[in-house]
């Protein structure tokens, strides 16, 4: 994905690098919703299964 | 990296790789030679890749990782090329699990050449990883794609001077039209490796690194497979892996510590920082006379705005209207005014909370109970009713606001805007990110601190947004109460602004630490993708509603025990002095309350008391004020004290409470004083 701040692409796991040291994430099982840029610490909302969903249909039609 | 002893067999290999300068690969060495082939993310690698191998790719995963590499051959006249398509990278210190992977392919694989595929856009930007290369001593070309690109942007480049310069081979290609191809495919048939022009001396560094490279390079005892001035950069730039690895390796490593540490000492930053901004200082060098602008000529209306934002005397006039039209019309009129008066009033107030206090008093005998569900401050009435007629509609507009912003790429542009102010408050552009974060959610924003180099700037940051920064449905309620006198709008956002810069300079001084300088790479601003524009807000409204949904009906059920047990009556209490200090009803001491719970349910209380007229204008901008700098939730404070620790935690929270009520009662005796009335 891009980060909306630097603009860089990282894969979306390397945005859940720092989840193990965030008190948030052991409250709500690592689903706070962003994904961290690993460039530049900017969190970019994660992508919602909705949208993922309609991605794929848009690709397959 | 890989590192041996010089044995019989490596001195064999190595001797070709230091002498075999006038012989050409495909002589040098029998069976496949492999080319390798890196760059950023969407530069056209693969597209080169296919170009080069065909349609037989074989993919696979990268020996103990996910990460996926691409294989090719390429036959050149009966020279075949096993060709690697790496993941992309920016930096030969990796970041990303496939940044990792690409350097241990170019460092441990031993190309026989290497393609650097760069944006002919923005070569500024991609040569550093050119220079880092170079300094590898890897077998490089360095591929210019996309020249149709720059064509258009009006870019000329001068390819045979940018050749004379790195001392490498350098092709020009658009390889979505395969034009360059060819050329390419000669320039690697005819590829001798060769000593680059701009490594005779390393002197885009200062004399401080040469000297710690020098001396590192003289205890390096082992053969590598880089060349030891690389081994000693990333070694200076505090690479773990290469540390980790140098550590177990070479009988000198506590000697190589100690001329790192020693270097370190002559600057306030990171090396890795140092490093970086001399060598990006070296490509502008090389860059002169190689990039001219055809100044007027094809300019896209974009580049001229990309000028604009970026210039201070442009740029703040810019700022001012994005923020106007953006969080003032948008979020603070039509969202919080328009929008709110429609889902609050018409639907809740007239259908939805009449129905539910009905149903509840028709199905629950028991009045306690039925204060539970219905009523003044029942989860329905109250936590549901400001979730959704009041929170969500501002949050709404301004995740729509802000996602416009940050798909054009203009939030980059005020980082930098904004580094000479922050520097002036202890900080850099980079706490830009946290500050805007934290206009979004405190909680996160306090947890991004992290990012920022120092200890000292992590603490300024804390305290801060703490202290002045209003979270995103926080400011969209302040907005939407003070909208209608934009006198009392202006005054606030004086007055919190006052305040950050005042604390902040106040702050940098007290705490002790140097300044730490700010790079940014700036993207390019475009024009916002509608798709992408709708995604990110409708992502954003929801991660907000799922967080903010299950607290607020949490607070209602908490403010009914309290109630219950007449806890929430002493609480109101010991707050209503401090409330009345500031010349406000008693009823406002139920928003300060709600504050604790959320910034935004504590601003929501306040849109409540100004919808039922119990506050005058100049009350209503007090306790905007004061509810701004007022205490952050539970939750920032749960992260302040994991972050910072308790002692700071409580620290920050002792010093913002009786600061916000503070500056609520000054500005109270200062607009009595004058007569002022809002």
């Amino acid at each position: 994905m891009k980060c909306g701040f630097c603009g860089r692409e990282f894969p979306e796991e390397a945005g859940y690098q720092s989840c193990g040291t965030c008190p948030l994430a052991k409250l709500k099982g690592n689903s706070c919703g962003m994904v961290k840029c690993p460039y530049c610490g900017y969190e970019n909302p994660k992508e919602t299964g909705l949208v993922k969903k309609i991605r794929s249909l848009r690709r397959k039609a | 990296m890989s590192c041996h002893n010089s044995g019989p067999a490596q001195r064999k290999h190595r001797h070709r790789h230091r002498h075999g300068q006038h012989e050409p690969v495909a002589q040098a060495r029998g069976g496949h030679r492999q080319l390798v082939l890196v760059g950023n993310p969407n530069v056209g690698k693969s597209v080169i890749f296919n170009a080069l191998t065909g349609a037989y790719v074989t993919v696979s995963n990268y020996p103990g990782t996910t990460v996926e590499v691409s294989h090719g051959h390429l036959n050149l006249d009966g020279m075949v090329f096993d060709v690697v398509d790496t993941p992309g990278m920016y930096s030969l210190i990796p970041i990303t699990e496939e940044e990792r992977v690409t350097r241990s392919l170019l460092l441990e694989s031993r190309p026989d050449v290497v393609l650097h595929v760069v944006d002919a856009k923005n070569l500024d930007r991609m040569l550093p990883l050119t220079i880092q290369l170079i300094e590898a001593g890897l077998p490089l070309i360095l591929v210019v794609n996309m020249l149709d690109e720059a064509e258009g942007m009006g870019l000329e480049l001068d390819l045979v001077k940018l050749e004379e310069k790195l001392g490498i081979p350098v092709v020009g290609t658009i390889s979505t039209q395969n034009q360059g191809i060819a050329e390419l495919k000669e320039t690697i048939k005819n590829y001798r490796p060769q000593n680059p022009m701009l490594l005779a001396d390393y002197t885009y560094y200062d004399r401080q690194i040469q000297t710690a490279v020098s001396d590192i390079k003289s205890l390096l005892t082992k053969k590598y497979t880089v060349s030891k001035e690389t081994i000693a950069l990333l070694l200076l730039a505090e690479d773990e892996e290469i540390t980790e690895k140098i550590a177990q390796s070479e009988p000198y490593f506590a000697d190589i510590a100690e001329i790192v540490a020693k270097c370190r000492e002559n600057y306030g930053q990171p090396l890795n920082f140092i490093l970086t901004m001399q060598r990006q200082a070296a490509v502008n060098r090389q860059l002169e006379g190689v990039v001219t602008e055809r100044i007027g000529e094809h300019r896209h209306w974009l580049d001229w705005l990309n000028l604009a934002t970026i210039n201070p005397w442009t740029g703040i006039p810019l700022l001012l209207l994005v923020i106007y039209f953006g969080l003032y019309k948008f979020v603070g009129v039509f969202g919080a005014g328009t929008l709110v008066d429609f889902i609050e009033v018409s639907v809740f107030e007239n259908f939805i909370n009449p129905w539910v206090n009905n149903v509840v008093e028709a199905i629950i005998p028991w009045p306690v109970l039925q204060d539970l569900f219905a009523h003044e401050y029942g989860i329905i009435t109250l936590g549901v009713r400001y979730a959704i007629a009041i929170v969500l509609p501002i949050v709404g507009t301004f995740f729509l606001a802000f996602s416009i912003i940050e798909d054009s790429g203009y939030l980059p542009r005020i980082a930098l805007l904004m580094d000479r102010v922050f520097k002036k408050i202890g900080l850099n552009g980079r706490a830009v990110i946290p500050m805007t974060l934290g206009f979004g959610c405190g909680t996160m924003a306090t947890m991004v601190t992290r990012t920022l180099e120092t200890k000292r700037e992590r603490l300024l940051a804390t305290i801060l947004l703490a202290l002045a920064i209003p979270c995103s449905a926080q400011l969209g309620v302040i907005l939407a109460l003070l909208s209608g006198s934009p006198m009392a709008l202006a005054v606030w956002a004086l007055v919190v602004a006052g305040v950050l810069l005042l604390v902040g300079y106040l702050a940098s001084k007290v705490l002790p630490g140097e300044q730490v300088g700010f790079s940014l790479e700036v993207p390019p601003l475009r024009l916002p993708k509608l798709s992408n524009v709708l995604t990110k807000t409708y992502t954003r409204i929801q991660w907000y509603f799922l967080e903010v949904l299950p607290l607020f009906i949490v607070a209602s059920v908490i403010i009914w025990i309290a109630k219950l047990t007449n806890l929430f009556d002493l609480i109101i209490q010991a707050i209503t002095p401090m409330v009345n200090a500031l010349g406000l009803p008693n009823e406002a001491a139920f928003a300060f309350l709600f504050g604790f719970f959320r910034r935004d349910y504590g601003a929501a209380g306040l849109y409540d008391l100004q919808q039922s007229g119990a506050l005058t204008g100049n009350q209503l901008l007090v306790a905007a004020v004061t509810l701004t700098l007022f205490v952050p939730c539970i939750a920032q404070f749960a992260m302040m004290w994991k972050e910072r620790g308790w002692k700071t935690a409580l620290a920050i929270a002792g010093f913002i409470i009786p600061f916000a009520f503070g500056v609520g009662f000054v500005l109270n005796t200062i607009l009595n004083a004058l007569g002022v009335v809002m």
